[in-house]
């Protein structure tokens, strides 16, 4: 017995002298979010990523936004450098936005930024648009509507779609909550998809997934490639299930930029759709 | 390691050969009153102790003495003496009467060293339950197994059973021969098994006996009381959230049925009073089990059928998303069994058993629905031989087994538009072993080598595709016992064994979120090298023990990506990666095991780690459920005959989680950057469990008691979750909090117990 307890004390100490090693570490890096749509301009934001325990408020964000990066956009044989712009009412208040080399359908548009020393570079496409065939709403209690939308799929093509919304009142496209459709569940097929709003942020509490009676809504219908779908997937998934206990998320964002960032660079095959929801 | 299979097998042939100078005597147990056999009775001579198995045989080889002493719980004991030549005999216990056997149940508790000490099981009978905390009521064989050292806790909320650093997928489950793939219900306070239907519980951590599939951490084969009950008896209990009841009906003097039932009410009572104070998240959950068993005899041959049916219904509605997560589990098991003597030395026995397992997880949000289903169809047909021999003991068998498994079954629903997920994917596994496990009686030595060949073809079917597999495994166990005196022995125990199914670990909570793979090409067997010392001491009032143990798992598997994975049928493996794992741990355990107090204190030191090439740029990290510390004690005192008190103390550090360690913003969302994989480590776990129990006087016949039990004394926040919480407006200001989800604050109950 008295051995015995001499090597449970032994152990003890042992186990109690092990070093915690902590091998977490912050890095710095950029976080770039570009897209480029048919008929219009690229359009990109550039930010750091800030460490965990760095507050989140319009000071620090200001800290944190890249403002006299050079940023190119090309489609291989004509570029332009984007312009940079400031918008109080957008996060981040700053953008680099082109104006003569817009996007089109089927081609190819790289970017690259450069910034004190760093160079980012990523590039995409805009695949083939598709086109909605219908878009109606279906009444809810307490007068909400609810948004639908029809669209046929291209059988011989793999597509990957994105779907927004945005009423009178909002600046700026919402992603509808489940945005991204791969169409290996429904290739060929005719589409009914029911449209619920996204929340704009995860710091916003209150939202619906219904809109009012009488509200004006725009549908950005886009078709995006696979390196998009994967991103915004994965996004997605950290938004809606970081704080779900059944669920949860631990993993990097699948970007397409090249160098010391991450993020996303993405063509868009884009229509628009305007709809009133009825009383 | 590489040499271990072929020492194994030269000593297992050389030990037929030999013959050893000792006196092996074989022996048959009946009741003096009825003649039936006596289960589980205590053989000593005086330096060992084995015990009967279920047609009341048993074996024992004999040094010197010429004398047994034959006990079992409920007849008087035996002094029974025979002379050299003597090799069997049929012994006779005569039964207690009922005043007496009160009184032993309630001082003589069973004997740790006996069982575990010469074989290597830890033995844990249902009768043992009353000297821990029942949790809300409920006493919980599984949550008793998890006082024993070397067996971890997954945290709050977790019933998963984590055996010397190993996954909750790493353990068998045998109820009465069928395998239960999900064996607690949620929060781990109930398993699905009802204490009137636990009689014995088998807990093997290594040293695996090849008549067990392998499996890389533990097997716990749970049986019934197979008596033929020749009485109608019952058993009823009557708590806050469930009530339990069975009944013993004997049909002839050779054939009796138990059937059961157990429900809890929590949607009644529980969730309520919790969703009216947390407005963020409702909860809905409620359980049931049916039991029913039979045993019959017909001259010498035995019968038992067992059949249980159980499910779990969750809910939890995240209001703020207006999200609602459901999650449903059942399990099913079927078996027979057949036991019959063929000759006097040698017992036949075969059993015949069915496991069936579906889980359904599924998240709803208004008209709009994606969820996945899986399930597991099991058939499982042995055949089992015992030859008592001259200084040993051979086990040889056949298995045959047969499952059908669905990993993921997709399901998209978008208002009335169901999206397309193709065929279901389907596994077809057919195995095939032999196997052979022999125990040898040197003068102070046991020996027993164990050997399992295995042949496991697995077909993938997914519509007209369909891909074969096939493995070859062999798995060699070794036990080596060492008795220094009749008080004092060293246990050596080396195995190795492989795994063919493997459980996803999906959620990176502790819910459970179960979905079962068998392994094929893209997902190979997972095995393990396991080395264990350890050194049995048994005192007039104490037992103790120290065992050092070692692990090396290869291909043992994490999940790479969320549930959303699965909802993708085409190709679930390539989110599955493969590593190496390693667990080195010392347990200590010593129970004071007599008189009015008894306590038990158990104490696991250890270090499980883990090598996966895509995780961490191949650096080692810790298991998700490494536990350096683990600490538990049990504490019963039996103040008179109306009074009994007992407690339960729990400790252990935390669960290691991946933490954010930068953020980011993208489209007007906060992004979390997650640092180094499971790098840090939640607080630590404690709790202090109590029950009071007060038995009311009744005639003869009748017994009742009154339990209060109060689970979490000092309400200890344990949390099984942590989040960040983002709330504000981000061109202003955003508070960001950190969120700890616990779920079980003090909960004291009451629960009224009869037995007639």
């Amino acid at each position: 017995m008295k051995n015995l307890s001499y090597l449970f004390f032994i152990v003890i100490i042992l186990g109690s002298c092990k070093k915690q090693e902590d091998e977490s570490k912050f890095e710095q890096k950029f976080i770039v979010n570009g897209y480029i749509e048919n008929g219009k301009p690229a359009y990109v934001t550039i930010m750091l990523n800030m460490p965990f325990y760095a507050p989140v408020n319009s000071e620090e964000l200001e800290k944190n936004v890249i403002r006299h990066a050079k940023v190119t956009v090309s489609d291989g044989q004509n570029s332009e450098v984007l312009t940079g712009y400031y918008d109080n009412k957008k996060v981040p208040y700053f953008y680099y936005k082109g104006s003569s080399l817009t996007g089109e359908l089927g081609k190819k548009y790289y970017l690259e930024i450069v910034y004190g020393g760093y160079t980012l570079t990523s590039e995409t496409e805009i695949p083939q648009d598709a086109k909605l065939n219908r878009i109606w709403f279906t009444a809810m209690p307490e007068s909400k509507q609810q948004l639908n939308i029809n669209f046929d799929d291209d059988e011989n093509a793999k597509n990957y779609y994105k779907i927004y919304t945005k009423s009178q009142e909002e600046e700026d496209f919402i992603r509808c909550f489940v945005s991204n459709h791969d169409d290996k569940y429904f290739n060929g097929r005719s589409v009914n998809l029911q449209l619920n709003r996204g929340k704009k942020s995860n710091t916003q509490l209150t939202w619906t997934p219904h809109f009012s009676s009488r509200d004006t809504v725009t549908v950005k219908f886009a078709t995006m490639n696979k390196e998009a779908f994967e991103f915004w997937q994965s996004y997605e998934n950290e938004i809606v299930n970081a704080s779900n206990p059944l669920m949860g998320s631990s993993f990097a964002l699948k970007g397409n930029i090249v160098g010391r960032a991450n993020g996303i660079w993405c063509g868009y095959g884009v229509n628009y759709y305007q709809i009133i929801a009825p009383k | 390691m590489k040499h271990l299979k072929v020492t194994l097998s030269v000593i297992f042939f050389l030990s037929t050969l030999f013959s050893y100078g000792q006196h092996n005597f074989k022996g048959l147990i009946l009741d003096a009153k009825d003649n039936k056999p006596i289960t589980k009775a205590n053989v000593s001579d005086g330096f060992k102790t084995v015990l009967s198995d279920s047609s009341g045989l048993f074996s024992i080889s004999l040094l010197k003495n010429l004398t047994l002493k034959v006990s079992s719980i409920g007849y008087l004991p035996l002094n029974y003496s025979f002379t050299s030549k003597k090799m069997f005999d049929t012994l006779y216990l005569n039964p207690k009467d009922e005043q007496l056997l009160q009184v032993e149940i309630a001082t003589k508790k069973s004997k740790l060293n006996n069982t575990l000490a010469s074989s290597n099981y830890f033995l844990f009978k249902g009768a043992d339950l009353s000297r821990i905390p029942s949790l809300f009521g409920n006493s919980d064989i599984l949550s008793a197994l998890k006082t024993l050292p070397g067996i971890g806790k997954g945290g709050e909320g977790n019933g998963g059973l984590y055996v010397r650093g190993g996954s909750s997928g790493q353990n068998m489950v045998l109820f009465n021969d069928a395998v239960i793939y999900q064996p607690t219900h949620l929060l781990g306070i109930f398993s699905v098994f009802s204490s009137y239907f636990v009689d014995n519980v088998k807990l093997y951590k290594s040293g695996l006996p090849s008549y067990y599939r392998g499996r890389l951490s533990s097997v716990i084969d749970i049986t019934s009381n197979t008596k033929i009950a020749d009485s109608l008896n019952g058993n009823a209990s009557i708590g806050m959230i469930s009530a339990d009841t069975s009944i013993d009906i004997p049909l002839s003097n050779n054939w009796s049925v138990t059937v059961g039932g157990r429900t809890s009410f929590m949607n009644l009572f529980l969730w309520p009073i919790h969703n009216k104070t947390e407005k963020g998240s409702q909860i809905g959950y409620d359980f049931y089990d049916i039991n029913l068993n039979s045993s019959f005899r017909s001259g010498k041959n035995k019968f038992f059928l067992s059949a249980y049916h159980g499910k779990d219904i969750f809910d939890i509605d995240i209001t703020s998303a207006v999200l609602t997560n459901k999650m449903k589990w059942s399990n099913d098991a079927l078996s027979l069994s057949w036991t019959r003597p063929i000759d006097t030395n040698v017992v036949l026995r075969s059993t015949l058993a069915h496991s069936g397992y579906n889980f359904d997880f599924n998240i709803s949000q208004e008209n709009s629905q994606i969820g996945v289903l899986s399930s597991i169809r099991d058939l499982k047909i042995s055949n089992f031989l015992t030859f008592f021999l001259s200084k040993q003991t051979i086990n040889l068998g056949v298995e045959f087994s047969s499952q059908q498994i669905k990993p993921n079954i997709p399901s998209l629903i978008n208002q009335d538009f169901a999206f397309d997920f193709g065929p279901d994917k389907t596994f077809y596994v057919n195995d095939f072993a032999i196997f052979a496990n022999n125990d040898i009686f040197f003068e102070k030595i046991t020996v027993t080598p164990g050997v399992r060949l295995n042949f496991s073809s697995v077909k993938n079917k997914r519509g007209n595709e369909s891909s074969f597999s096939s493995f070859w495994l062999l798995e060699p166990s070794l036990l080596v016992k060492y008795n220094f005196n009749r008080d004092l022995s060293l246990r050596v125990t080396a195995n190795k064994n492989y795994q063919t199914i493997h459980l996803l670990p999906i959620s990176s909570s502790s819910f459970p979120s179960d979905f079962w793979i068998p392994s094929f090409n893209q997902i190979k067997p997972q095995y393990v090298y396991q080395l264990s010392v350890g050194l049995f001491k048994d005192w007039t009032n104490f037992e103790a023990y120290v065992d050092f143990f070692h692990k090396n798992m290869q291909r043992v598997i994490e999940f790479n990506g969320g549930i959303g994975s699965l909802i993708d049928n085409l190709n679930i493996e390539e989110n599955v990666i493969t590593g190496k794992g390693k667990v080195l741990g010392v347990e200590f355990y010593i129970k004071k095991r007599t008189g009015r107090l008894q306590t038990t204190f158990a104490y696991t030191l250890s270090k499980s780690t883990r090598i996966f090439p895509e995780i961490n740029r191949g650096k080692q990290f810790p298991f998700r459920f490494d536990r350096p510390h683990d600490i538990n004690i049990t504490s019963s005192f039996h103040l008179n005959k109306k009074w009994a008190f007992s407690l339960l103390f729990t400790y252990a550090s935390g669960n290691t989680y991946t933490a954010p360690i930068g953020r980011y913003i993208i489209e007007d969302n906060v992004v979390n950057e997650y640092g180094l994989f499971n790098a840090a480590r939640m607080p630590d776990y404690h709790r202090l469990d109590f029950s009071v129990a007060y038995m009311f006087s009744h005639k003869k016949a009748l017994k009742s008691e009154l339990l209060l039990s109060v689970y979490n004394v000092y309400n200890r926040a344990n949390p099984i979750f942590a989040y960040y919480d983002y709330k504000g407006n981000l061109s202003t200001s955003v508070i960001i909090s950190q969120k700890q989800l616990a779920l079980l604050p003090i909960f004291p109950s009451l629960t009224y117990k009869i037995k007639f």
